[in-house]
């Protein structure tokens, strides 16, 4: 199963929108009662703490949008929500220390909910006990009993409350996430299984035709190697995708094909391998034509029943061997009029700014190589 | 002295035709034709080299690798296979095979990759040289281990003859070193193919197994 990540889900920014978005009314809610405070008729005795509250409130509130856009996983981090019920404990004194009316409004709520939303149901009422217990030490000095004992309860059962909530959502979010990843899954799957159906009836087809016609042609021998070539050819294009080579791509693609055709038309296996690949722009057909002839050489007179080529395509050039194990053959006594080596392999690639050298001996093989700077 | 092998495909026809073809060259110690009786038989009869079908149920060749070499390192396996798909060829040799080689590979060419793997070289196809190649020149030059992701100029010409199927002594006579420090080369370059942790060559194990 794909993992689920839990921190980047829809349902996982939704929350915590609602969660800073409350942080930000609260901190806007506490600046005003403070304001009221501070311009009220009968002033606190040390209005600075209350505007430095008010300023802190703020402040903090937007670290946390800024944590909110930037590292959402902070916010979920012990040290952070225990930082948050500090801040929201001095919001909880500072009307003592400043000897004002209670200014905080709603804003110690506000750790509460984002400690359900990092820690579910644990957080919220971990944070909530915190502030009950600054609440009910405020008994102490001036505060009203009965309003600091509603307040100690309405956190508790808020925490429970948003823990237990955040909870459900996200246990709703995972589900309905598992059931839409399992949907894509058996979709893919199928199309797969289709894919797979088609192909292998499509390879069923192709073998009992060409076996049909090696029995056919059983006494022909050349003839049902031919057959037999191009039925492997044919399965590896359909199982590998390519010839078995290490690449796919336009000049390797005319490599393949040219090897193909020359197998098939001269009755010689052609075992090419490829190493890089490059665009087959004009010069490329040149070259590749080039080879098509060395190989036809090799096949006509070489005697060799395989021949082995190897292109290899670097930034700088690109380079074809062809080679042969036959009977090879003195180089330097063909006459200058038989235009065969000459015309079709050496002319054709200097003609595009590349060039060609034969290696030969009689009784050696052949080797040709061609060579294309790019 | 004659190495002794072991034959592990899951197609009869070709195990007795391999056998056939080996003729005395070697002693085949015993046949298997799947991947539980091969580990059992291969660490009771522990011979110098397997010779390991790439494809077969339950596991394949890399099943039968992993079930061996934890009780018998000393034994070492040559990979055979009709695909020659380089995900599978790169898969079996990162899991310890000492070589690879396709099925259409003769008699004689097999009674030579036998021994050379039997003494600790390696033996690569043309076409797993030619991947080899294609792999480690395809990796950019920064965040390279150059112990493990590059290849020497002298391993780079050595694989390229490979690829254009000259044999080790060919090649040593085209290079004017001897067949040993071909084999050295080859084996070094087998070392770095199982050893790099190169992004290209893990992918490929994985990237084409839609069938």
């Amino acid at each position: 199963m794909e993992p689920v990540d839990a921190h980047t889900s829809d349902a996982e920014r939704t929350l915590r929108r609602v969660v800073v978005g409350y942080r930000a009314v609260a901190a806007a809610w506490l600046v005003i009662l403070g304001v009221i405070s501070v311009a009220g008729p009968e002033g606190p005795a040390r209005p600075g703490v209350v505007v430095a509250t008010m300023v802190l409130a703020v402040a903090w509130a937007l670290v946390t949008i800024a944590l909110h856009a930037q590292s959402p996983d902070l916010m979920r981090s012990w040290l952070f929500l225990a930082i948050d019920t500090g801040v929201a404990a001095w919001t909880l004194v500072a009307p003592d220390v400043a000897g004002s009316e209670n200014f905080y409004g709603g804003y110690p709520m506000s750790p509460v909910f984002l400690a359900a939303y990092g820690r579910g149901m644990v957080g919220g009422l971990t944070t909530a006990v915190a502030l009950g217990t600054v609440q009910l030490s405020r008994l102490a000095g001036p505060a009203d009993p009965t309003a600091s004992s509603a307040a100690v309860l309405i956190y508790v059962f808020a925490g429970a409350v948003a823990g237990w909530a955040v909870g459900l959502l996200r246990e709703a979010d995972r589900t309905t996430r598992m059931a839409e990843a399992a949907l894509a899954r058996e979709q893919v799957e199928r199309v797969r299984a289709e894919e797979k159906a088609e192909m292998a009836a499509h390879l069923h087809d192709s073998v009992l035709q060409t076996l049909a016609l090696i029995r056919r042609n059983s006494a022909d021998e050349s003839e049902v190697a031919s057959l037999a070539r191009r039925q492997e050819r044919e399965l590896r294009a359909w199982l590998y995708g390519t010839g078995g080579g290490s690449t796919r791509g336009a000049f390797g693609e005319l490599m393949r094909r040219m090897c193909a055709e020359v197998e098939d038309a001269h009755q010689v296996a052609v075992h090419l391998v490829t190493v890089g690949d490059a665009e087959g722009d004009a010069s490329m057909e040149a070259l590749v034509q080039a080879a098509r002839e060395a190989i036809v050489n090799a096949a006509k007179h070489s005697g060799a029943a395989n021949v082995a080529v190897y292109a290899e395509s670097s930034p700088e050039r690109v380079t074809v061997f062809v080679r042969d194990r036959g009977r090879g053959f003195d180089y330097g006594s063909v006459p200058a009029d038989r235009q065969g080596i000459r015309e079709s392999i050496i002319n054709r690639l200097v003609r595009s700014g590349g060039r060609a050298t034969v290696h030969t001996k009689v009784g050696e093989g052949t080797e040709v190589e061609l060579v294309l700077e790019r | 002295m004659t190495v002794r092998v072991f034959i592990v495909d899951d197609h009869d026809l070709f195990r007795s035709g391999v056998r056939a073809g080996l003729g005395d060259s070697v002693e085949v110690v015993g046949e298997a034709s799947n991947v539980e009786a091969a580990v059992e038989m291969i660490n009771e009869r522990i011979p110098d080299v397997v010779l390991l079908d790439v494809h077969m149920p339950a596991g394949g060749g890399k099943a039968v690798i992993e079930g061996v070499k934890e009780l018998n390192p000393g034994v070492e396996f040559l990979a055979l296979s009709a695909s020659d798909a380089a995900a599978d060829v790169v898969a079996i040799v990162r899991a310890g095979a000492r070589g690879y080689v396709t099925k259409t590979i003769s008699a004689e060419a097999l009674t030579l990759a036998i021994a050379r793997v039997a003494e600790g070289h390696a033996v690569f196809s043309p076409q797993l040289a030619g991947f080899i190649l294609h792999a480690f020149s395809s990796i950019p030059l920064s965040d390279v281990d150059p112990e493990l992701d590059q290849l020497t100029k002298r391993e780079r010409e050595v694989l390229q003859h490979l690829a254009r199927a000259y044999t080790y002594r060919e090649i040593a006579e085209r290079l004017y070193i001897s067949v040993k420090t071909v084999e050295t080369h080859v084996s070094n370059v087998l070392r770095k193919l199982q050893l790099s942790s190169r992004y290209e060559l893990t992918i490929w194990a994985h990237d084409r197994k839609l069938i």
